[in-house]
């Protein structure tokens, strides 16, 4: 939001000048901005840290503790979104939760939080209302349960697998001589721009062919632009266990990707930059309802707002010649199914 | 900036090893906000209309309180539910749509709208929408002055349907009323806890574990709940609130009026209001209704919620009546 008001401003501010360039002393604020985003990002890394649990009784009074894996360094912790991994409850979450976190800090709440207001991603209010620093090898325990059980709310069920993941990020405290030349690379692209451009970065399975569901046709220009599960009709019910891939294009310049649109459905999703071979899911398949769900009953025929794309918790600089790699799991837990086809677009600005 | 940024640009710096030029300009911002906190104080306002036949062509008018001091107003939202009725549940969409006229008192003064508007052009209606609950400027309400509401139902709705149009503001101290010693206090505080933490502080009953909880379901009961003694200084964002006791109904709520008090502090508001204008307001990037500007707990504080029921012509299945959480920080 800062990039975009940052821009406004400085379009503004040269339509008020008559020109199209932004006036000398607001070009050159503008563009350092711009530099300090890429900078920034490139010394910022998403990181998605998932841990899964279940109740393993239908009870109100059930309740279950998980325990985040620990990390090789320190990190910030921005927010959380909260999924039922389980389709049978419409993705709706029958219990709360609370966070525990280790010394020195202290425990996010006493009680039990509902996440259905603000951690389902739907909400796309993901944040707590400021981060921490989780230190490296420290856990955070996340306990389920309900603080009423007494209300006999009756939504908990057996085997309910409810997934949390918490939005991290890591800082590094300097540059390597690759990034430094990326780095480089932008200063020219900001020197040679006035403005941004957005740039939108399809992932599709390689060699694939997306068909609808109407008339199990292929779409028009069907071919290489969606993410397919190869061998299974539009209509199909996906068997659990089905893998696919997806990729985008490599990246021609230094680009600051900011958020990810994915209208997938009952799959579990891991995600790689192969430039570095850095997994945003640290290796494991993350529930994609958890991380970019557009659009769910918040409540009881509430619905949450509909966002076209889930904003990174901090942008990622996806390098020149690098792509960002998905491998897509259907996850079928019952009488869900993975889309076939599905979108995948990842949203990214030049510098 | 919001705090949320200012958090994250000082823990970025910490782990780049930047945090010493930081630093110092960090605990100024933090001090001048408590501050700031310390001076305002926050405001509820509120209209409602309950249309008792559900017909179309019914009218009604409310007004706010007139407060004695200037309230600048941040925004405001009217409730999107049907509430009441004969349902088994609480949580029906409106089946009908009324329009609204708001409009301040005197003839000189800028007006909101003088024509009839649909209430979801202007007011969130709820439904987690982005726009409307926040106005893209803030207005000065006069000493005294009150805001007046017109409502026609304009198609057929079910019978005890009832909007609530809640507006939300600030009003400054001048003076820096407080005990001497507090300031000093505060900046011990950032002196001792480097970073401000999060923290999510309950509204409880007595019996209700971590919820409010009435005694019995009847019109007119009546909860309190409390939050545990702050252990810090600490600055209240804003609230969420969810109800229990629906079974599946989730975020089904019977009708309930709030009030909102500091122990021996200032309050919200002067009288209890609906508060369904506000609550589901998971906007976009916050998840919770955020205040005009934070609440100042001192240490050693706790925070009070008086709570009613207003139960129309049905009985909710439970007498749970859901959680309040206070979104906090340290400061």
């Amino acid at each position: 939001m800062r990039l975009y008001q940052q821009q406004l401003d400085a379009q503004i501010a040269a339509l008020a000048n008559g020109g199209y360039s932004p006036p000398d002393a607001i070009n050159r604020a503008f563009k350092q901005a711009r530099l300090n985003a890429v900078s920034k990002a490139l010394g910022l890394q998403n990181i998605f840290l998932s841990t899964n649990g279940a109740f393993e009784q239908t009870s109100p009074f059930a309740t279950f503790t998980v325990y985040t894996k620990p990390l090789q360094k320190d990190v910030i912790v921005m927010g959380c979104a909260l999924m039922s991994f389980d389709e049978r409850t419409e993705n709706r979450i029958g219990s709360e939760f609370r966070l525990r976190l280790p010394q020195p800090l202290e425990h996010l709440s006493q009680n039990y939080i509902f996440p259905a207001m603000a951690f389902a991603p739907a909400t796309y209010s993901v944040f707590f209302p400021a981060p921490f620093i989780l230190k490296a090898s420290e856990q955070i325990a996340i306990d389920f349960g309900l603080n009423a059980p007494q209300s006999d709310m009756g939504t908990i069920q057996e085997g309910e697998n409810i997934q949390i993941v918490l939005f991290c990020a890591t800082v590094k405290n300097c540059l390597s001589s690759e990034d430094i030349q990326i780095l480089d690379r932008a200063v020219q692209i900001i020197n040679e721009t006035d403005y941004q451009r957005r740039v939108l970065l399809n992932s599709y399975t390689h060699g694939s062919v997306a068909v609808t569901s109407q008339t199990d046709s292929p779409f028009f220009s069907a071919v290489d632009n969606m993410v397919v599960y190869p061998g299974f009709g539009s209509s199909a019910a996906i068997t659990k266990g089905t893998l696919t891939t997806s990729e985008t294009r490599p990246a021609d310049i230094p680009l600051i990707v900011t958020g990810l649109g994915l209208n997938s459905c009952g799959e579990t999703v891991r995600i790689s930059d192969t430039a570095t071979g850095y997994s945003f899911t640290l290796g494991d398949f993350v529930y994609a309802h958890s991380l970019w769900y557009p659009e769910e009953f918040v409540v009881f025929t509430t619905r949450g707002p509909y966002f076209s794309f889930f904003k990174l918790p901090v942008p990622h600089l996806l390098k020149p010649g690098a792509t960002l790699f998905t491998e897509h799991l259907s996850s079928d837990q019952a009488s869900q199914s993975a889309f076939n086809p599905e979108y995948m677009v990842w949203e990214c600005l030049q510098p | 900036m919001s705090i949320y940024n200012e958090v994250f640009d000082r823990c970025y710096n910490e782990l780049a090893g930047t945090a010493g030029r930081v630093k110092d300009v960090y605990n100024k911002r933090r001090y001048n906000r408590a501050i700031l906190a310390l001076r305002c104080q926050n405001y509820f306002l509120s209209c409602e209309f309950t249309n008792e036949s559900g017909l179309a062509g019914v009218t009604g008018t409310d007004r706010t309180d007139a407060i004695e001091r200037r309230i600048i107003l941040r925004g405001g939202g009217m409730d999107a539910c049907f509430i009441g009725g004969t349902g088994l549940y609480f949580d029906v969409p409106p089946t009908g749509e009324v329009n609204v006229r708001v409009f301040r008192s005197g003839s000189n003064k800028p007006q909101f709208n003088l024509e009839k508007l649909r209430p979801g052009h202007y007011f969130s209606e709820g439904g987690a929408q982005p726009f409307a609950l926040q106005w893209p400027i803030p207005m000065t309400l006069e000493p005294n002055e009150i805001i007046l509401t017109e409502f026609e139902q304009v198609s057929a709705c079910a019978a005890e349907t009832i909007y609530a149009l809640n507006f939300y503001g600030v009003a400054v101290d001048p003076y820096l009323r407080c005990e001497s010693a507090l300031p000093e206090s505060i900046s011990e505080q950032i002196a001792r806890i480097p970073i401000q933490r999060p923290r999510y502080l309950h509204l409880k009953t007595d019996n209700g574990a971590g919820t409010i909880c009435f005694d019995s379901v009847i019109s007119d009961a009546r909860a309190v709940g409390s939050t545990i003694e702050a252990p810090d200084h600490m600055l209240v964002l804003g609230w969420r609130r969810w109800v229990l006791g629906m079974n599946q109904d989730l975020g089904a709520s019977p009708r309930t009026n709030v009030r909102l008090v500091i122990n021996g502090g200032s309050a919200f508001s002067r009288v209890e209001i609906p508060v369904k204008g506000f609550e589901y307001f998971a906007r976009a990037g916050d998840g919770y209704f955020k205040f005009a500007v934070p609440h100042f707990v001192p240490k050693g504080s706790s925070l009070a919620l008086s709570v009613t029921s207003d139960i129309t012509d049905s009985t909710p299945p439970a007498q749970y009546e859901g959680e309040v959480e206070l979104l906090c920080v340290t400061v």
